[in-house]
């Protein structure tokens, strides 16, 4: 199946599945049946479903499970179902009392940090296959060797008696290639840094010899890899640190929706 | 540290069962009697070869020696009994497949089913495959379906030499003795026994020749005569080297971009006459047009394949004369068979249905499959397209959260037996994973067969048991993807050679995780679907998958 034809055979499955909520909603009213515990129900049972991912991707080479990207469209697509079906369950408004704010702030939480995570794992992964792909194990390593091949080539100048290429990396390039730098300013696309590189080392040229143009070229050439490294660092790290979001606020979500679960019984002599 | 003895060829032996009684009674076997043992190196002594890499195997009448389709290394020579080939199993098999996916849930599950019974029993472990009574009757009842072989002769070399699946069905006729002969074992006799190479040799190109004409499909009208007269035409020649892998290595790394066609020898020149039409007997071959003063890949063709077909029709029906569209190349290396145009127009279009026959030429670019010319170009000039199992991942779905590596370590001993770096092609990466090649080089120089293909699936894989750790199967893959790694007992410490002290190592990569699912764990992990292993030599598959 195309991906096209799967993205649309999933939408129509969504929306199938919240006019069904809908006509049942509409039918409870007709019975006089209790809506908020239907969708409430319906609800917490879709959230576990939306646990049981993080259950398939710790299961590794069973022969019964269907793949996890195949899970992954459930999440997705639960997901958005959850949405709906919390809009419908809250009633459209903010709710009152503490327990219920809570809940209510932990599920917008949550979601914006799945929504989030789904928008920048299409997003990004295109933009840093553009740039040249590279291991995120690798890239401090890359850095690293790049920051004593800059050193050796400084030496190198100093040994030709000139301190000019010195004196200018330790007052432009030696912060700049220290550690991975500017990590929002790539996330945002922002190229300013590299451009002011750019205009510096044009600026320096102007008072080099030959030998020394040479020696700054191959700085030049090793501080743009750097930066396309920080680049790399940026988008690579984001891709996996936002889960550091989305999966704790789950497991507060579960643990106010279950505390809701037991007031909400608990009030109505339920229990 | 714990230090052992360094493992070496012949620790594991193909049987334990070869006597030195055994072995002086083969080596007096009309067809290796002249065999002289002084030809032989002192480190790799015929008696040795013998007695380590072959072993006797008894198979009582009916039973089945090799099956068509099966992978196998190895040759045999029958001592005593008689053996016949089942000359054409095409239509004869029972092969029901049901189509996956789910829009095709629905459909009927597709057969070729032509005779109302199994053709073989079913088998355990323990036993040899067996011709079913009714199948036995039917060949018994049409002597045409069968060629006896003679004792004394070698069998089965089609396969071991190629590295590729059996050819035909051979099943023993009578009570027989076989000397399966591991391809470590006709390697080594082919090196040093100049007559036994010669033989073998000339054994494959007259099996590869009848194979061929028999399982090509526009030739399956012909009566067995004319089939003949085809064969005894016909001419089989070779293009490129066995061991390819070492030319490649040199120039895979080139800025050049044709530092591999360069090395690819013609075997067929885009302008020259059409003088016959030509069947890929095995391996690849490049399929290209001249662009101003350079070549565009337009596809590859393998195995079973055909070159020159539509120029000879073209001809045969016009009465034109247009040369060969294209050019054709050997990548790697590369067997044809050649059949002279006269012949074919006599044998195969004189008596053939013409619809069954291609319209005349008009635009040949225009090839059945969508894909990028540039993505093309590349997975012929790295020769990916050798892989039945490339690990292909869309970077640009790829997240680089690592489940795909995750889930291999942890279903092999806490070690990812592939490394997600790869070549670079287009949005695609091509990994440092094992392809499961087709024409898997990895294997020829392997001492102990501790690598090799499994019998039925095909998969390229390593027996820790033999490995001796000598890198050689390492050092041959072209595509960098068997990694050598160290070697510890039990208690997690590392094996060392008690003669020099070095760690003892061991080839590791990739076993598509045989044992663990029909999907490797790797593609089953990927969260993103931007991990698909593909065969690359059905090329519409793996346009599909780029297209999608």
């Amino acid at each position: 199946m195309k991906l096209h034809q799967r993205r649309l055979l999933n939408v129509s499955l969504l929306v199938l599945a919240l006019l069904v909520i809908v006509f049942i909603q509409q039918l409870n009213q007709y019975t006089l049946n209790n809506n908020a515990f239907f969708t409430g129900w319906i609800l917490l049972v879709a959230v576990l479903v939306l646990y049981l991912f993080t259950l398939r991707k710790k299961i590794t080479g069973g022969k019964l499970f269907l793949k996890v990207s195949t899970w992954m469209q459930l999440h997705i697509y639960v997901g958005f179902f959850v949405i709906a079906l919390f809009l419908f369950h809250a009633g459209w408004q903010m709710p009152e009392g503490i327990l219920k704010q809570l809940l209510y702030f932990t599920f917008v939480a949550e979601t914006l940090s799945g929504l989030f995570g789904l928008c920048i794992t299409r997003m990004l992964p295109p933009c840093l296959a553009r740039n040249g792909s590279v291991l995120y194990q690798d890239i401090k390593g890359k850095q690293q060797q790049i920051f004593d091949d800059v050193e050796q080539l400084v030496e190198q100048s100093l040994e030709i008696k000139s301190n000019t290429i010195a004196a200018f990396y330790q007052e432009h390039l030696l912060h700049f290639l220290l550690k991975p730098r500017d990590f929002w300013p790539h996330l945002f696309q922002y190229k300013k840094i590299i451009y002011k590189f750019e205009a510096e080392f044009i600026n320096l040229q102007r008072y080099l010899n030959e030998e020394e143009c040479e020696i700054i070229n191959k700085i030049h050439v090793l501080v743009v890899e750097k930066n396309r490294l920080d680049y790399q660092y940026a988008g690579q790290s984001l891709l996996k640190r936002w889960l550091f979001l989305h999966i704790p606020l789950s497991y507060g979500l579960l643990l106010f929706a279950v505390l809701h679960l037991i007031l909400v019984y608990a009030y109505i002599g339920g229990l | 540290m714990t230090k052992v003895r360094r493992p070496k060829r012949w620790d594991k032996p193909f049987s334990k069962d070869m006597s030195d009684a055994i072995v002086t009674r083969v080596l007096s076997t009309k067809a290796l009697s002249h065999l002289n043992a002084g030809n032989f190196s002192d480190s790799l002594p015929l008696s040795g070869i013998i007695a380590n890499d072959t072993r006797i195997v008894y198979f009582k009448k009916g039973e089945v020696i090799v099956r068509k389709g099966e992978y196998g290394g190895s040759a045999f020579l029958t001592l005593s009994g008689d053996v016949a080939i089942i000359k054409n199993e095409v239509g004869l098999e029972i092969e029901t497949k049901k189509p996956t996916g789910l829009f095709n849930f629905f459909k009927a599950a597709k057969s070729t089913r032509l005779l109302d019974f199994p053709l073989f029993t079913t088998h355990n472990k323990e036993e040899h495959l067996t011709l079913s009574p009714q199948f036995q009757h039917f060949i018994e009842q049409y002597p045409d379906n069968y060629i006896t072989l003679e004792a004394d002769s070698f069998y089965g070399e089609i396969a071991a030499l190629a590295r590729g699946t059996r050819t035909a069905t051979v099943f023993s006729k009578t009570d027989t003795e076989i000397l399966e002969i591991g391809w470590q074992g006709l390697r080594d006799l082919m090196r040093y026994d100049t007559q036994i190479r010669e033989q073998v040799r000339a054994l494959y190109k007259q099996h590869s020749l009848l194979v061929q004409l028999r399982n090509t499909k526009f030739l399956s009208h012909l009566k067995a005569e004319q089939l003949q007269q085809l064969n005894e035409q016909s001419l089989f020649e070779n293009y490129g080297k066995f061991e390819w892998q070492r030319s490649f290595q040199k120039v895979k790394n080139d800025e050049d971009v044709n530092s591999t066609l360069k090395i690819e020898p013609i075997i067929a020149q885009q302008g020259d006459y059409v003088d016959g039409l030509l069947l890929i007997s095995s391996g690849f071959a490049r399929l290209s047009k001249t662009i101003n003063h350079g070549e565009k890949t337009i596809g590859y063709l393998k195995q079973g394949d055909t070159f020159g077909f539509d120029e000879l029709v073209h001809n045969w029906r016009t009465g034109e004369e247009i040369d060969y569209q294209h050019s054709l190349r050997a990548i790697g290396y590369v067997d044809i068979i050649r059949i002279p145009t006269s012949s074919i127009e006599k044998y195969a279009f004189a008596h053939i249905d013409e619809a069954l026959l291609p319209t005349l030429i008009n635009d040949h670019d225009n090839l059945d499959y969508d894909i990028d010319t540039g993505i093309l170009e590349q997975l012929v000039e790295k020769r990916f397209i050798n892989g039945s199992s490339t690990m292909v991942i869309d970077r640009h779905r790829c997240t680089g959260c690592d489940d795909c590596v995750s889930a291999c370590a942890s279903l092999h001993d806490g070690q990812a037996r592939f490394n997600r770096n790869g070549a670079h092609i287009d949005k695609y990466a091509i990994t440092h994973a094992c392809m499961h090649c087709t024409d898997p080089v990895c294997l020829i120089g392997c001492p102990t067969g501790a690598i090799h293909r499994s019998g039925q699936l095909g998969n390229i894989i390593i027996d820790d048991n033999t490995c001796i750790g000598c890198s050689g199967c390492a050092n041959s893959c072209p595509y960098e993807n068997i990694i050598m790694r160290e070697v510890f007992d039990d208690s997690g410490q590392a094996l060392l050679d008690e003669q020099n002290g070095t760690p003892l190592l061991k080839a590791s990569k990739c076993d598509l995780c045989i044992g663990h699912g029909s999907i490797p764990a790797c593609e089953q992990a990927c969260p993103h679907d931007a991990l698909k292993r593909l065969d690359m030599g059905n090329i519409a598959s793996f346009a599909d998958w780029f297209n999608r």
